[in-house]
């Protein structure tokens, strides 16, 4: 099972209109554990599809996905759910912290719907922020208080708690200028050393972070055929 | 952590959760205070009386009996002869009686021509026996026993004479203003009609009727006893003013309102109400106390059932505020069911944040109206006492009150589903991206 990828699609397809054509098809695609992949694409090109099914808050019209060798498009939703928590870490176009919600509390609860015991989790916590350039006393500081670069690294931090094997990013830098975006990717790099990563941005700007890049257009053959 | 999220979002939205938790505060004081009132009242009610197995008067209803014997309300549409009193005394199954004259009043106060036995025998409450604050009971037939409300409300003490006068209103043309009565005792307060009536001998109340020419009730059916005492009687009238404030005689009245009756075995309580009410020598009834005051107590659950049913409406409209409060909170709330989506939590557990929010907020309601309620009772119990006769005693906790939080809680998790189950479909629909 540690051969196999973090995670694989195969033969996937998604439509939101049954009747309708796919707005996503890959035949076979998959990202080896530890793995950064940039991916890139214009809007419409079905990169917020395949992020919600390789989060699994989407699942497929046909076709498999697998997380770690085992089913997870097939699970049921609960277990889907349970499973996200544990293997996948998210972070969002706008980190998205709970802002009424205390540094800690944001990060305790991902350890939490993981099954953890939040309760013992703040040594990981601690030296997450640390990993991070976060200041220890910033723990249970309220999220909407802290400055932008920080709640750009409580977003990572919440994300990489549960040491998860697939990291999913989207589009994380769109509202940062070029030093702040080059200070979030030395960061985001250093830190999901052992995750495989999906990067998914419109910026080509972003591409030299990583060995490995692809665009929507090569991945997605619905996008090829609406292309063509 | 869920319950620590929701108290957290409940935080972060203090103002409009504040209002709704003062709202539920409102409604479920209400609610309490019903039931515990309730409670206490019938508690007060049923121990009116105690131990008394029959109460025989006059033909009459059984509740206008029950009413005029033990309540002191309203009044006796006939009464009872001595020798019929005497018939019943002589009952082998009778272990004890009360005589009650009733008909005068004092300021307001009833006033009750009994004897000693009625201090010996009445009991209230468990069985608890009457007991004086003051003095003791009837010295001579002038004497005059108060009830603690009578006593501290007129401001009288032991020694004070008091006037009593003729009908049942404040202020009276008849007075027997030469004929005063000593105060002997004052009762101690029972939260029962006791402490509300002044009790004066038969002797005494007989002797002023027959002065002052109103015989009322007191006019004799059979004259057969007083025949036999004609004489005494005579002796009695012209000294009557020397003796009765000195001793205590034993002259029986001519006739009565109502005698309670103590028997030997309460088992022969049924047969012998049968007995009194087949009686061919005047038409009597008699009532056993408990089954006319669970009657009396059934007219009265009707006012009780409409309070409960008020209350209940309101907390209706605090838990429909509640839900309202929710549901408009859930657009501002997209991004963060998105992030707890993404986060690991599923729709269920979205579902369960939005049911403990709305169950935290109850429970806080329902705490706060607890020690409301608590505070108020304990700090107007005296008032209670002494302006409604309501003895309020004892805890909140009860079980009729725990019925009334665990209703009020279960109730809020119903309504709950509304919001939730909107929570549960956006949370459904939420993807990975920011919203």
């Amino acid at each position: 099972m540690s051969d196999s990828p973090a995670v694989r699609l195969s033969e996937v397809t998604f439509a939101y209109d049954q009747s309708g054509p796919p707005v996503l098809a890959i035949p076979d695609w998959s990202i080896p554990r530890g793995e950064h992949i940039f991916l890139s694409g214009d809007s419409g090109s079905g990169k917020s599809t395949l992020l919600n099914l390789l989060g699994g808050t989407l699942t497929p019209s046909s076709g498999n996905i697998t997380l770690l060798g085992e089913a997870f498009s097939s699970l049921p939703a609960r277990k889907r759910d349970a499973a996200r928590a544990t293997h996948i870490g998210v972070v969002f176009q706008q980190f998205n912290l709970i802002s009424y919600l205390s540094v800690k509390q944001n990060i305790a609860a991902a350890a939490y719907f993981a099954g953890r015991n939040y309760r013992h989790i703040d040594g990981d916590i601690i030296e997450l922020l640390d990993n991070l350039h976060l200041p220890a006393n910033t723990l249970n500081v309220r999220a909407d208080s802290l400055s932008v670069g920080q709640q750009q690294r409580v977003s990572i931090a919440r994300a990489l708690i549960n040491k998860p094997e697939l990291l999913l990013v989207d589009e994380p830098t769109s509202a940062l200028d070029t030093r702040a975006r080059d200070a979030f990717m030395e960061v985001l790099t250093s830190v999901a050393t052992n995750s495989a990563m999906l990067f998914v941005s419109h910026d080509p700007g972003l591409a030299d972070n990583f060995k490995k890049t692809l665009t929507m257009r090569s991945l997605n053959e619905a996008d090829k055929e609406r292309q063509s | 952590m869920i319950l620590s999220l929701a108290t957290a979002s409940l935080k972060n939205r203090r103002g409009s959760v504040l209002l709704t938790v003062f709202s539920i505060v409102i409604s479920v004081s209400l609610l309490l205070s019903v039931e515990y009132i309730r409670g206490q009242v019938k508690e007060s009610f049923t121990r009116t009386v105690s131990g008394v197995d029959l109460i025989v008067g006059g033909r009459t209803g059984q509740l206008n009996l029950l009413l005029y014997s033990v309540f002191r309300i309203g009044n006796p549409t006939t009464g009872i002869a001595w020798q019929s009193v005497e018939h019943l005394q002589n009952n082998p199954s009778v272990a004890w009686m009360i005589p009650i004259a009733l008909g005068d009043a004092h300021k307001g106060f009833r006033v009750v021509g009994t004897d000693n036995r009625y201090f010996d025998h009445f009991k209230y409450g468990s069985k608890q026996s009457l007991t004086f604050a003051h003095g003791g009971a009837f010295s001579h037939d002038k004497s005059a026993v108060i009830g603690a409300d009578v006593a501290r409300e007129l401001g009288y003490s032991i020694g004070d004479d008091i006037v009593v006068a003729h009908g049942l209103g404040d202020v009276s043309f008849k007075k027997h203003d030469s004929h005063p009565f000593t105060i002997s005792g004052i009762l101690a307060a029972t939260g029962t009609p006791v402490d509300q009536a002044v009790y004066v001998t038969l002797q005494g109340l007989e002797s002023v009727h027959e002065e002052s020419g109103q015989q009322a009730l007191r006019k004799p059916i059979s004259r057969k006893h007083s025949i036999q005492h004609d004489s005494d009687h005579a002796e009695h009238d012209d000294h009557h003013t020397d003796t009765d404030t000195h001793t205590l005689s034993d002259v029986p009245p001519d006739k009565i309102s109502a005698v309670m009756l103590g028997l030997n075995n309460r088992v022969a309580a049924l047969q012998l109400q049968h007995q009194v009410n087949q009686y061919k020598q005047e038409p009597l009834m008699a009532i056993l106390p408990g089954v006319a005051l669970a009657q009396l107590w059934e007219l009265m659950g009707n006012v009780e059932k409409l309070l409960l049913g008020i209350s209940a409406l309101i907390l209706l409209s605090s838990l429909v505020g509640l839900t309202t409060m929710l549901l408009a909170s859930m657009r501002e709330r997209r991004q963060e069911i998105a992030v707890l989506r993404a986060i690991g939590a599923g729709p269920g557990t979205v579902l369960w944040l939005i049911q403990a929010e709305a169950l935290l907020i109850s429970s806080a309601g329902c705490v706060i109206a607890f020690i409301a309620v608590s505070a108020t009772l304990y700090l107007s119990a005296d008032w209670l006492s002494s302006t409604y006769g309501l003895f309020v005693s004892g805890t909140l906790f009860t079980p009729a009150t725990a019925i009334v939080v665990v209703s009020v809680i279960l109730a809020t998790w119903l309504v709950s589903f509304i919001p939730a189950l909107a929570a549960y479909r956006r949370a459904l629909h939420s993807g990975l991206q920011h919203p």
